[in-house]
């Protein structure tokens, strides 16, 4: 998968989907590494950085500027590899300040919809990972870039973009009832002469009227002084990530819950003609099953080569890894009958420990490429 | 944790009348929700599992995949239901709205499904609502209909904000209907002796990082302190079998030379090997996070052992719930042969 990172042609920006807890973030960081000592000055952008990982990169810590990652344990590198964290609520606040004019910027800031939105409003930390990206890619220093995105199905509503962003805002709906009736006093930041039909007034019954005076005043600002540029950067991320520059891998688990995200991604991505690469199966218990290990227990006894208990141990624990090793290629099984047998799926086995070091995050990286010399 | 202690714990979290089950999605919440229903059970109380409108993991446990707002009962005493918000809300819409006329036009228009999605709360309060009903339903005798309910929550975010509901919706609505609602779910959800939090997290960096983050977020911020934390899928203490210590030295290390050459299948011999050590390593790396759990939770942390297997069923499930009474007679779940 992604042999052609380093070659001309190659994929320059790289997003890994993914629900939360299967190893996307250090997967993510493999892959950028796999870049940089491929010749690629690289950036991996992530949104849940694990401290264990920063440790592994020698990063001290993530934050959202870039920080580059030492590489002098590998010999002649000529690329680079820099690790930088995504601040949601401060890439929306970049975006104000870049579109709206300045006198309206105060309203906004302080407008508690805008606030609640940019913080924890599903949806936004999803858009502002792509337009991060989008800024990134923009700037040209990069020759890759790996994307970690969130953990949510809404990692991907950005495709439908620019009516997913705007949508996602809750824009044209409202827009359309309210739009007519309101006028956003250039003063005070709030709706003036909101003429409250019979339908906005049993709205506001519902939700209460400081909520809708909140939303109005938001979208009308929004409408006014913002609308365009989004509009535009919108479109511009949109066709970025349609382009044949841009792969997108799915990464999972064996695991029930994971791998219906990642298959939830991988039909988002086909109906919209993504450049969809593959699954990548993270974390996959393989055992190695020979006919005769009854015939090695018995011959273990026999022997009297280990005491019975430790032999007693060695057997329940080889079951036990047996059965989650097929239990693993069922799943595994199972998934690929369902999305066909044409979609490229790459297993990862289990390491026998966490991740602790470059050398073996490059060990995944070229496992994961295919370059396994 | 000795077993009577953990009796005790599981006793008292499920002696409440409401009790959310918490985490990052895949840490085993459904099964944990699962199990302390049948540990209800078995104590005799009448219990109603619900699940949240993301997952449809409880029905698929049990068999239903159609579940809706009309509680299903599935074996003696445990009934399943599934929240759906948006019908909460259309009920609710209809019923404050006086004009049917309107209230249909709103309910059916896409504005109200964006502000059914968007606005902070609504979709929660609604859910709130719903359980609150159940709660307080009572059978002609005077007794509730159900002792305990326990849901399996929607993946952490969603929690949060649901559990930061009361103070973010005062502070979006304040005026309306909704808010005297707020105010009477607000003292159930903070009345820690009908409430509790039970956290569910894999002794994995992440999960524990944001369980822990969780956990001081509702400690100190939102007043619903977590009630137990179930550390969930722990890799069984294979040493603890080791009688000599000297005879796993070499089972557990890098070159167990003189072992292959006490065998004749050399092969099997190195599987063998491979499986136990990567049980052993693995259950080093779970200690360091039961160790730090310990050291971060001010409430008791529960360990569950590891099923081997991704699918656990009905029966292991149960088993969980049973080790809670009775010690497990295999550390690490046994494995079916």
């Amino acid at each position: 998968m992604l042999e052609t990172i380093g070659k001309p042609g190659g994929p320059r920006i790289v997003i890994c989907c993914g629900s939360g807890g299967v190893g996307k973030t250090t997967l993510s960081a493999a892959i950028g590494l796999y870049g940089a000592l491929s010749g690629l000055k690289t950036i991996v952008l992530t949104i849940d950085p694990a401290r264990r990982l920063a440790d592994v990169l020698g990063i001290g810590e993530f934050t959202d500027k870039a920080r580059p990652v030492p590489l002098d344990s590998f010999d002649n590198v000529s690329g680079e590899l820099h690790a930088m964290m995504l601040d949601a609520k401060r890439t929306f606040d970049h975006l104000i300040d870049r579109y709206a004019p300045k006198d309206m910027q105060p309203h906004i800031f302080s407008n508690r919809y805008y606030q609640h939105l940019s913080e924890n409003m599903g949806g936004s930390h999803e858009y502002m990972a792509m337009e991060k990206l989008y800024e990134i890619h923009h700037q040209g220093q990069w020759d890759l870039i790996v994307l970690d995105t969130p953990p949510s199905r809404r990692a991907l509503d950005f495709l439908d973009a620019p009516q997913r962003v705007m949508n996602l805002l809750g824009h044209p709906y409202f827009m359309k009832i309210v739009r007519p009736k309101s006028r956003v006093g250039k003063l005070g930041g709030r709706v003036f002469g909101l003429v409250m039909t019979p339908f906005l007034k049993a709205m506001s019954q519902v939700i209460g009227k400081t909520a809708m005076e909140d939303l109005v005043s938001f979208f009308s600002l929004f409408n006014d002084v913002l609308l365009d540029g989004f509009e535009k950067r919108a479109r511009g991320v949109a066709s970025l990530l349609s382009d044949s520059v841009t792969a997108f891998v799915a990464i999972t688990t064996p695991r029930a819950y994971p791998l219906q995200e990642a298959g939830f991604f991988y039909r988002r991505l086909e109906e919209r003609g993504m450049p969809f690469h593959g699954f990548i199966v993270n974390r996959v218990h393989q055992a190695d099953s020979p006919a005769d290990v009854d015939a090695l227990f018995l011959e273990l006894n026999d022997k009297k080569v280990l005491p019975p208990e430790v032999i007693r141990m060695l057997e329940t624990s080889y079951k036990r890894f047996s059965r989650l090793a097929k239990s693993d290629k069922k799943v595994i099984d199972q998934f690929r009958n369902e999305i066909g047998a044409e979609i490229p799926i790459l297993e990862i086995s289990m390491e026998n420990d966490e991740v602790a070091d470059l050398e073996s995050l490059y060990r995944i990286g070229r496992r994961i490429v295919g370059d396994e010399k | 944790m000795p077993t009577d202690a953990i009796q005790k714990d599981i006793a008292k979290l499920i002696s409440r009348r409401l009790v959310f089950v918490m985490g990052k999605g895949g840490t085993g919440k459904t099964t944990l929700s699962s199990a302390l229903a049948f540990a209800a059970q078995e104590a005799g109380k009448r219990v109603l599992l619900v699940e949240t409108e993301e997952g449809t993991a409880i029905g698929r446990i049990f068999g239903k995949t159609d579940l809706d707002g009309m509680p299903v009962q599935v074996s003696m005493g445990i009934s399943i239901a599934r929240v759906k918000p948006k019908e909460e809300m259309t009920a609710y819409t209809q019923f404050h709205v006086k004009s049917g006329f309107i209230a249909k036009r709103i309910t059916g228009s896409r504005l109200f499904d964006y502000l059914a999605t968007a606005t902070p709360g609504l979709k929660e309060i609604m859910s709130l609502g719903r359980l609150w009903r159940w709660e307080s339903e009572r059978l002609e005798d005077g007794r509730y209909i159900y002792d305990i309910i326990i849901v399996d929550s929607p993946a952490t975010g969603h929690v949060l904000n649901l559990l930061r509901l009361p103070k973010t919706l005062i502070n979006m609505i304040r005026t309306g209907p909704i808010v005297s609602q707020v105010k009477r779910l607000d003292a159930l959800l903070k009345d820690t002796s009908r409430t509790a939090l039970a956290l569910v997290s894999l002794p994995e960096e992440l999960p524990v990082k944001e369980s822990v983050e969780l956990m001081s977020i509702a400690n100190d911020e939102i007043n619903m302190p977590v009630q137990i934390f179930f550390l969930n899928g722990i890799y069984p203490d294979l040493s603890a079998s080791c009688k000599p210590q000297s005879a796993c030295d070499i089972v557990f290390s890098d070159t167990p030379g003189g072992l292959y050459d006490s065998v004749s299948n050399q092969r099997a011999m190195g599987a063998v090997l491979a499986a136990a050590r990567h049980q052993h390593t693995w259950r080093g790396v779970h200690e360091k996070y039961i160790d730090h759990v310990n050291a971060m939770a001010s409430c008791p942390v529960v360990e569950i052992p590891f099923f081997f297997t991704n699918d656990m069923t009905l029966h292991e499930i149960r088993r969980i719930a049973k080790n809670w009474h009775t010690p497990p007679e295999i550390q690490g779940g046994v494995p079916h042969a």
